[in-house]
């Protein structure tokens, strides 16, 4: 059997076990308290559009980092150094696209699924032809975590595939379908601060082990030092393919199109707030996720190095060996941790949060699309809000059956984890990322174009598989490697004839005219604001006026505020004007809040707001806590 | 009735011109790299990396100011598209420093 490279004593496994299971059951409980924040399925799947930007900010901390993630990155990070960082640190290069593209796109035309998009841009074929490549991408993911986790599970414990994939999975869709959303963010929140506390440790742990900082550094080779790898050796790891295929169709597909990702966006209270989630995300959140899963394998190298200069283990340690590199991370934290059964046991429920709070976002966004693209426009179109929000949990339990299905599909596959993961996602997305990009980016993009360019291109892209050679020109063009590999080429291939084909059908084919597409385009987002809005946006900014007293008024209409004249001048608001009225606490994040109608009531007092009680209740608010406003536009 | 923004759509000569740039740029940009440093310097990987990744972020820079989406002066738009520019100058100094300590600071095994 393979046992990761460790040998766990028979306490020490009941150790390991007992931290793991606690700390599902921890979770699973704490994730399920918040099913009474759904009232509705806009709350299952979007939490009402009120959080503050750190909140989804903070939660996508765990949601970026999969089971495989440490397993992966530390054995990239052990065999070609830190350059294993590269997927992680060049996200920038597409962010212009997003914050001031993409994200306003998004938000103001309250879009729910990335295939509803499809069918408001194009049209319903071409959101069908969407779902099915963006499901196949969100199904892939799930089950392949799923499936490194129970790999890493009967690797030291021994528990076969069969029971525990099941039971992981049922305590997954237990919170999931109840908690929703918001059950979604907070555990991820959680989780997050888990993992960064586990990663922490097992860094720590083997810092102390190698000497300190200074002697990491000096004992690791000058080729794994570097933060990129060579242009073209390595057929699986090369800078020409990373940045075609991963800092461009990855970073794309996992920005523009992971359902998961886009509904946090779609959580949080205003674009502004969006924006600073995603510059957080890229700027602070991804440079140390990339530190946290990569370092013990940085160390793992150093200490390999050390050992061999010294003729020796370590003092104070015993010998580490790395014979399969997939071990790299087990191996290094149980011995760097000194064989500390419940110290290891931490990390390994880090492992456990790095796969629940993943796989929860992907069970989730499938089941958000379950409803909104296949159950409420095909099937029961004009059902009770209870109907849908039942139906949304029972989307919830099938997407994570699916997931668990593709275990076993994940089981027959050959190659190493690394390996079967890019050569899946390098396939599936390259087509829909490119329609999606000329979608927003260009308006005269028709939908028989997006329609066939999408079919055309993710079958030349499968074709590839068989016929590698097919690539071998555009490789040699940029001067990528040269092998019958091209995993990250075979992405920039089928962006390629996408766009080629988009281009071509767009020039003989009919637009839709400006007027039908309005809000959809990036150049029709003033458009699209005024719509969001319902008005003319106000765009002055305007104080935060804090701590004020909530006064019932039931002359007031439902989701109306009124306020001092000197508070709208405050504020720089007019009458009509979006508000966002939040619980004075911040650290609610946003839990208790609402956006709201300003309307100007002379006589108010400057310190009072007034609402009506269902406007009080829509945002949650408890009697005698005050609140916050801030003007949106 | 919604007003429409009445900006001139780029002709067809300079959309032509653009991909022709584009690809002229993407030939010769790794053979220069390569032929000024080598296929193994990590300046080529990083020059091949931030050359490709510059041209596109200028071109999102440029799309958003001249499709509108980005205008100065509304809302908090010039902040935004200040972080912009200072993160991309960010990464590439952040990648540039970590190469030179890689290459300057001595390795104590071999």
């Amino acid at each position: 059997m393979n046992n990761f490279g460790i040998e766990l004593s028979g306490e020490a496994t009941t150790v390991v076990a007992i931290v793991a299971i606690a700390y599902t059951i921890v979770i699973t409980a704490f994730g399920g308290y918040f099913a009474r924040f759904n009232r509705n399925i806009n709350d299952f799947f979007y939490s009402g559009n009120r959080f503050a930007w750190w909140l989804p900010a903070a939660s996508m901390v765990a949601t970026g980092i999969g089971s495989y993630s440490y397993l992966k990155y530390s054995e990239q990070g052990f065999n070609t150094g830190m350059s294993s960082s590269t997927t992680y640190l060049n996200d920038w290069f597409i962010l212009p696209f997003f914050i001031f593209g993409w994200l306003p796109i998004i938000y103001f035309a309250r879009i729910k699924s990335i295939p509803e998009y499809f069918e408001k841009r194009f049209n319903r074929t071409a959101r069908y032809i969407s779902l099915v490549i963006i499901l196949a991408y969100m199904f892939f993911y799930i089950g392949y975590n799923l499936y490194t986790i129970c790999v890493a599970l009967e690797g030291m414990f021994g528990v076969p595939q069969i029971y525990s994939a099941p039971l992981m999975a049922l305590f997954l869709g237990a919170y999931v379908t109840f908690g929703g959303q918001t059950a979604v963010i907070f555990t991820d929140l959680f989780q997050g601060i888990m993992l960064y506390v586990a990663g922490a440790i097992a860094i720590g742990a083997g810092l102390i082990a190698v000497g300190g900082f200074g002697e990491w550094w000096s004992w690791l080779p000058i080729a794994h030092r570097l933060p990129f790898v060579h242009l073209t050796n390595d057929p699986k790891f090369n800078t020409a393919g990373l940045f075609w295929g991963e800092a461009l169709a990855g970073s794309i597909a996992f920005t523009f199109m992971n359902q998961g990702f886009i509904m946090r966006y779609l959580t949080i209270k205003s674009v502004n707030d969006g924006r600073k989630a995603a510059f957080f995300n890229v700027m602070c959140t991804l440079p140390l996720s990339a530190v946290i899963v990569g370092a013990v394998g940085w160390i793992g190298k150093s200490i390999i190095m050390k050992q061999s200069a010294v003729g020796g283990a370590l003092a104070g340690y015993n010998l580490m060996e790395i014979g399969d590199t997939f071990h790299t991370f087990i191996v290094i934290c149980w011995e760097t941790v000194h064989q500390n059964a419940w110290i290891f046991g931490f990390v390994i429920a880090a492992l456990m949060a790095a796969l629940m709070s993943t796989i929860d976002t992907l069970i989730n966004a499938c089941a958000a699309i379950g409803i909104y693209d296949l159950y409420r426009p095909l099937i029961k179109p004009n059902a009770s809000d209870a109907h849908y929000l039942k139906a949304a949990r029972w989307a919830s339990i099938i997407s994570t059956v699916i997931g668990l299905m593709l275990v076993i599909f994940f089981n027959t596959q050959k190659g190493s984890l690394m390996s079967i993961h890019y050569k899946g996602i390098m396939i599936i997305i390259p087509a829909v990322v490119t329609t999606i990009f000329m979608g927003a980016f260009w308006r005269r993009f028709t939908a028989t174009a997006a329609c066939v360019s999408m079919i055309v291109g993710s079958v030349f892209t499968v074709i590839t598989v068989a016929y590698p050679e097919m690539i071998d020109p555009l490789s040699s063009f940029v001067m990528g490697p040269h092998n019958t590999k091209y995993i990250y080429m075979r992405a920039l291939f089928g962006m390629l004839v996408t766009a080629v084909i988009g281009f071509g059908v767009t020039l003989v084919t009919k637009p839709k005219t400006r007027e039908e597409i309005a809000g959809l385009t990036i150049d029709t987002l003033d458009e699209s604001m005024a719509i969001y809005k319902g008005g003319k946006p106000n765009h002055a900014k305007g104080e935060k006026i804090r701590r004020l007293t909530v006064e019932i008024d039931k002359a007031l209409k439902t989701d109306d505020i009124g306020l001092s004249t000197d508070i709208m001048k405050r504020l720089k608001a007019h009458d009509g004007d979006m508000i966002y009225m939040e619980d004075s606490r911040w650290w609610l994040g946003g839990l208790r809040s609402n956006h709201v109608k300003a309307v100007t009531v002379g006589s108010l007092s400057d310190n009072m707001v007034k609402m009506s009680t269902q406007t009080f209740n829509h945002a949650y608010f408890l009697k005698n806590h005050p609140v916050t406003l801030e003007k949106i536009f | 009735m919604t007003k429409f923004s009445s900006k001139k759509p780029v002709q067809a000569g300079w959309i032509v011109a653009i991909i022709g740039a584009i690809c002229t740029f993407t030939y010769a940009w790794p053979r220069f790299l390569v032929n000024a440093f080598g296929l193994d310097s990590p300046w080529t990987s990083y020059l091949y990396m931030y050359g490709f990744g510059f041209v596109t972020f200028a071109i999102g820079i440029a799309l958003i100011l001249r499709k509108g989406s980005c205008q100065f002066g509304r809302g908090s738009d010039t902040f935004w598209f200040k972080v912009l520019i200072f993160g991309f100058v960010f990464f590439a100094s952040l990648h540039g420093i970590w190469i030179i300590l890689s290459l300057t600071i001595p390795y104590k095994g071999a």
